[in-house]
């Protein structure tokens, strides 16, 4: 149909054609140039025709053919120039033109901003969230950091953390679920309901708890206004005494003094009536100041004052008088009390007379601290003696005394008292596990102390008793006095006596214990050895180690190989008194044979010392042999190479390093690494120890009750974590350590944010949905 | 001269009530007890031996699952109380004290996956594999009631593990990511991926209860924070990491369960690497849990043990060995 149509078309066309070439022809027919034009056309026209016509769907529509190259006046055309429309070429023609001002500088201002840069990709936002969460959180983690530390180094942590509160119960609660059931409580309870008492309800009620708490109240009230009244009291008084201090006429301070003084002796006679004891104290006091006033020299005419008035006193009589009340005062002041008993009486005569030297005396009374019986006792002595003794010696005499005064008191019987000193000081040292390495008097120990102790001593005492000899013919008056003085003395302070002497007496003896060590130390030297060499001997383990030291000296006169062997004699001391020495040697003896007998057959030491030669020899590097019989030599049996050959072929270890204990008789060192011993040892230090002595030490003390009161027992076994059965235990909570939690809820965090993530969770469900 | 006499005060030797322990004189001069390390060693020894000899770790098996149990859980107010969920959805509820069987229910169809307690053990969570959340009240239906969960959640993708929020009715759910759920709703709060594989399980942290941890099978960790709804950090180990559990006394410290027998402990700010490792166990290591004291966990493993370590110590102070295990483990005072 198309065709048919085309060609039809066709036909009409050329029909026309024909007419206007016709018309061409025509000399009628306008210009040449429109008659091209023209033809053109129609040329055009039939090719689109034709083109059409082989065609079925080629049939383009009518086709604009504008010259593209050339701009038209008309017409803005890019197409086909390749070149980007600028924004300067559309400002180009503006230029003239000044109204347009205005959006030229719009234009240039949007030309001179930058473009946004592209949002980043979604990965690389989320991981810069997640750094910043994570930074947030680990920052709010380490606040848990103390705690966490302190638990871990806790000694020891019980569990549940927070303890639980004992809820205080009111009676009335407990009661209310309780219930009669036994007879006796019914009838209880059947009494108390007859006389209307409030059983289940509460005892109180609302009201009468608030009236209690006023009660509270009230009482404070009352305190404060107690305080107040105290002190509003206290204010005046302070501003009366220093309205009274600024009053500056001396007669009316004499008077208020000699009106205080009267008072104070009238009061002091009352109470010396009413309350004895009061009185005492009072004295006390009054004794005080009177040591006081020995030990200052206020009153004694020595100060600027005083001495400037002597200036004066030869012209000036008030001047004089002054003074002389200034010494008279002094007297008053250092006067002895009436009160006190007579022997102080008598004392106080001696004291007079040894007033001649004062200062010695008062050098010792200030050393006393209070009323001391010893140091007036010591006073009456008399002076000489104290200054035959040194200051440190000072107290020995004092000791005496007190043996002096428990025993009967004759010159003849010192020695016995110091005889029974000597023992005590020996049976205290037996208690004290000593009292072997006590007996030898070794010089060449010098840790042994004890030994030296004892030694030094013995010449101390000995010293001491010289000195008492001489001393006797002064002492004996003096002492006799003092002996009549305690006699005399009322039976209360008698009584004390024995209390008040202990104390002394046993301080002294450790003074004197250190001093004599230090006497002993240099004493030692000078003196010739009083225990002959053959004496020396170890008799415990302990002197033992002490062997290579001594073999060094020249002295030695004991084989150190035999050292085990030899008998060791009992050691004598020339200083030990007879009597003591023989009983101890008793003891020891029996022990000796007890001990004997009851390992007769028993040779240890024998045992020990072929124990120690196999372990010598075991331990000795062997030689090798190499020789081998019949090699260059004629065969055969029973044949020997001969010694040169041998000699040869011997190859001699070299000697290893000397034995440990080859200079140690009675032990043996093996260096060998024992396997059992291994197993029970660590390969490497612990953690908190620094240095395998700290650790050794550690290991080395026992925690078992057997070692350890029952006290240290239970602190060095308690367990690091105590847990109550039956209670559950939470996790830590930031309350508990007093740490303040998030008041809002995790919840409320999320649901108050949920931006991207529900939309991230519907984009996921919308996904799953899909698939 | 002194007399001294023998004197005896009662005070020293009578015994002030009858509870009071008897009063033992006794010398603790050492030179009277010689030996003391040898000997101490010879005690130390033979009270471990006794123990040992005398221990019986072993107190009672529960019997009633007709299939493997694949979860356990504990009752947080009530010691004696156990979950355990089997593998035919069976889920039962068990006294200790008495060894018994409280309660019986068909919980889910398939494997029951995970279960959690609420904080105030008034009900309890499962998840299975039908890919529904289950609601269940603690106590047992009153009579002619029909035993029916609270809730049921339908989800769209299988859920492998739960766990509760320690303080509020929120409790976190994982599978192919990890969802957090509000009790009343039916949809997710929100939910946090990081990468695209299966997450095996979930646990909030005890003590900051916004902190949540989780591993998946591609080998890694990855900790959340469920107030800014992030993923907070992803440590990723050589093998599988199975289970994790936070320590309930030390905030950021967790112990990794792993495939490669060993148990990783992690400070949560410094991931790179571990506090301790611990190793003992001989084959995959599949479950771990803390001890309410912060002081040990106790870790299950495919070779069939059960291992005690304590937190600071990278062996183990304690085994048993059985038959067969998949393990949660329970561990109280």
């Amino acid at each position: 149909m198309n065709v048919v149509r085309a060609a039809e078309s066709l036909l009409a066309l050329s029909q026309q054609e024909e007419l206007e070439d016709l018309s061409k022809d025509d000399p009628l027919s306008p210009s040449e140039d429109e008659g091209d034009i023209d033809g053109e056309r129609k040329h055009q026209k039939l090719l689109e025709a034709i083109s059409s016509l082989d065609g079925k769907n080629r049939r383009k529509l009518a086709e604009r053919s504008e010259a593209s190259l050339k701009v038209s006046e008309f017409n803005v055309t890019s197409e086909g120039s390749g070149e980007k429309l600028v924004l300067s070429d559309l400002l180009g023609p503006v230029k003239t033109s000044s109204s347009l001002a205005a959006v030229k500088k719009q234009l240039n201002r949007v030309k001179s901003k930058k473009t946004v840069e592209l949002p980043l990709n979604k990965e690389e936002v989320e991981r810069i969230h997640r750094e910043v969460a994570f930074n947030k959180t680990s920052q709010a983690l380490s606040k848990w950091d103390p705690i966490v530390l302190k638990n871990r180094q806790a000694e020891q942590l019980v569990f549940p953390l927070k303890k639980e509160q004992s809820v205080f119960a009111p009676i009335e609660h407990v009661l209310s679920g309780w219930k009669a059931r036994t007879p006796l409580e019914q009838e209880v309870f059947n009494l108390l309901h007859k006389n209307k008492q409030p059983v289940t309800d509460p005892l109180l009620t609302p009201v009468e708890k608030a009236s209690l708490k006023a009660m509270s109240l009230e009482d404070a009230k009352v305190r404060r206004a107690e305080l107040q009244r105290a002190r509003a009291l206290q204010s005046y008084y302070e501003a009366r005494a220093r309205r009274e201090k600024k009053i500056k006429s001396k007669k009316y301070h004499k008077v208020l003094k000699k009106g205080k003084a009267r008072k104070a002796l009238k009061e002091f006679e009352k109470l010396r009536k009413v309350n004895p004891t009061a009185a005492l104290e009072e004295l006390e006091k009054i004794e005080k100041a009177r040591m006081m006033e020995r030990m200052s020299l206020k009153h004694q005419n020595s100060g600027k004052w005083a001495k400037s008035k002597a200036i004066m006193a030869k012209y000036d009589l008030e001047a004089r008088q002054a003074m002389q009340e200034q010494l008279a005062r002094n007297k008053e002041l250092t006067q002895k009390l009436q009160v006190a008993s007579d022997s102080e009486e008598e004392e106080e005569g001696v004291e007079e007379e040894g007033e001649l030297v004062p200062d010695a005396v008062n050098e010792i009374q200030m050393d006393a601290n209070g009323p001391n019986p010893w140091m007036l006792r010591n006073l009456s002595r008399g002076t000489k003696e104290i200054k035959v003794q040194d200051p440190e010696q000072l107290p020995e005499p004092v000791a005496h005394e007190a043996s002096e005064n428990e025993e009967e008191e004759r010159p003849g019987a010192e020695e016995e008292i110091l005889l029974n000193e000597f023992e005590e000081r020996r049976s205290l040292r037996k208690k004290s596990g000593l009292n072997q390495d006590a007996e030898l008097v070794s010089r060449r120990e010098p840790k042994g102390s004890s030994s030296q102790e004892v030694l030094s001593e013995l010449r101390a005492l000995s010293q001491k008793l010289n000195k008492e000899s001489q001393q006797s013919g002064k002492q004996n008056v003096s002492s006799v006095r003092t002996v009549l003085a305690v006699q005399r003395e009322e039976p209360t302070e008698a009584e004390e006596e024995p209390l008040l002497l202990q104390r002394p007496e046993r301080a002294h003896t450790l003074e004197e214990l250190e001093e004599l060590g230090k006497e002993g130390c240099f004493q030692n030297k000078e003196v010739p050895r009083p225990v002959g060499e053959g004496q020396q001997s170890e008799r415990n383990p302990d002197n033992q180690p002490d062997a290579p030291k001594e073999k060094k000296r020249k002295e030695q006169m004991i084989d150190l190989q035999n050292l085990l062997t030899t008998k060791s004699p009992s050691v004598k001391s020339l200083a030990v008194p007879m009597t003591v020495e023989e009983l101890e040697d008793e003891e020891e003896r029996d022990q000796k044979q007890m001990i004997k007998e009851a390992f007769a057959g028993d040779d240890v030491i024998r045992d020990f010392l072929k124990e120690k030669r196999e372990a010598v020899e075991a331990s000795k590097p062997k030689d090798v042999d190499l020789t081998l019989p019949g090699w260059g030599e004629w065969g055969g049996m029973g044949l020997k190479p001969s010694a040169k050959k041998r000699r040869r072929f011997l190859i001699k270890t070299p000697e290893g390093p000397p034995r440990k204990d080859k200079n140690l008789p009675n032990v043996i060192i093996n260096e060998k690494r024992n396997v059992h011993a291994a197993a029970h040892q660590v390969r490497v230090l612990p953690y908190p120890f620094t240095h395998h002595r700290q650790f050794e030490r550690t290991i080395q003390t026992p925690i078992g009750s057997t070692w350890n009161t029952q006290r240290a027992f239970q602190k060095l076994t308690t367990p690091k974590v105590v847990t109550k059965p039956g209670h559950i235990i939470k996790p830590i909570k930031a309350e508990d350590v007093g740490y303040r939690s998030s008041s809002r809820s995790d919840l409320s965090v999320v649901q108050r944010n949920p931006k991207q993530l529900s939309i991230r969770h519907k984009k996921h469900l919308k996904k799953n949905s899909v698939d | 001269m002194k007399v001294k006499m023998l004197s005896r005060n009662p005070d020293n030797y009578v015994r002030e009530t009858k509870l009071d322990l008897q009063r033992v004189p006794r010398n603790y001069d050492p030179t009277l007890h010689p030996f003391e390390v040898p000997r101490e060693y010879i005690r130390a020894l033979n009270a471990t031996k006794l123990e040992r000899v005398f221990a019986k770790p072993f107190l009672a098996s529960l019997d009633g699952h007709r299939d493997g149990v694949n979860c356990l859980a504990k009752h947080p107010k009530s010691l004696a109380t156990v979950l355990s969920g089997a593998c035919d959805g069976e889920v039962r509820i068990w006294n200790l004290t008495k060894r018994k069987c409280n309660r019986t229910i068909q919980a889910h169809e398939g494997f029951v996956r995970g279960i959690c307690t609420r904080f105030c053990g008034t009900s309890f969570f499962t998840v299975g594999d039908d890919k529904t959340v289950k609601q269940w009240k603690m106590d047992g239906p009153s009579y002619g009631e029909e035993e029916e969960p609270l809730h049921t959640i339908l989800g769209k993708t299988v859920y492998t593990g739960i766990d509760h929020h320690w303080k509020e009715a929120v409790f976190a759910t994982c599978g192919q990511q990890v969802d957090i759920w509000d009790e009343q709703r039916t949809s997710p709060v929100c939910s946090m991926t990081w990468g695209f594989d299966s997450i095996s399980s979930v646990k909030f942290n005890p003590i900051e209860t916004f902190l949540l941890g989780s591993c998946a099978s591609d080998r890694n960790i990855v900790l959340y924070d469920m107030r800014q709804s992030t993923p907070l950090k992803k440590v990723i180990l050589d093998m599988r990491t199975n289970t994790i559990c936070w320590n309930p006394m030390e905030a950021f410290i967790f112990t990794a369960a792993n495939e490669d027998y060993n148990l990783y402990t992690f400070d949560m700010r410094a991931l790179d690497t571990p506090v301790m490792v611990h190793m003992d166990h001989v084959s995959a290591v599949l479950d771990v849990d803390y001890s309410p004291t912060g002081k040990e966990f106790v870790s299950a493993s495919f070779d069939k043990s059960i291992r005690i370590f304590p937190v600071d110590k990278s062996r183990s102070r304690y085994v048993t060995t059985s038959k067969l295990f998949f393990l949660f483990d329970v561990f109280l005072s």
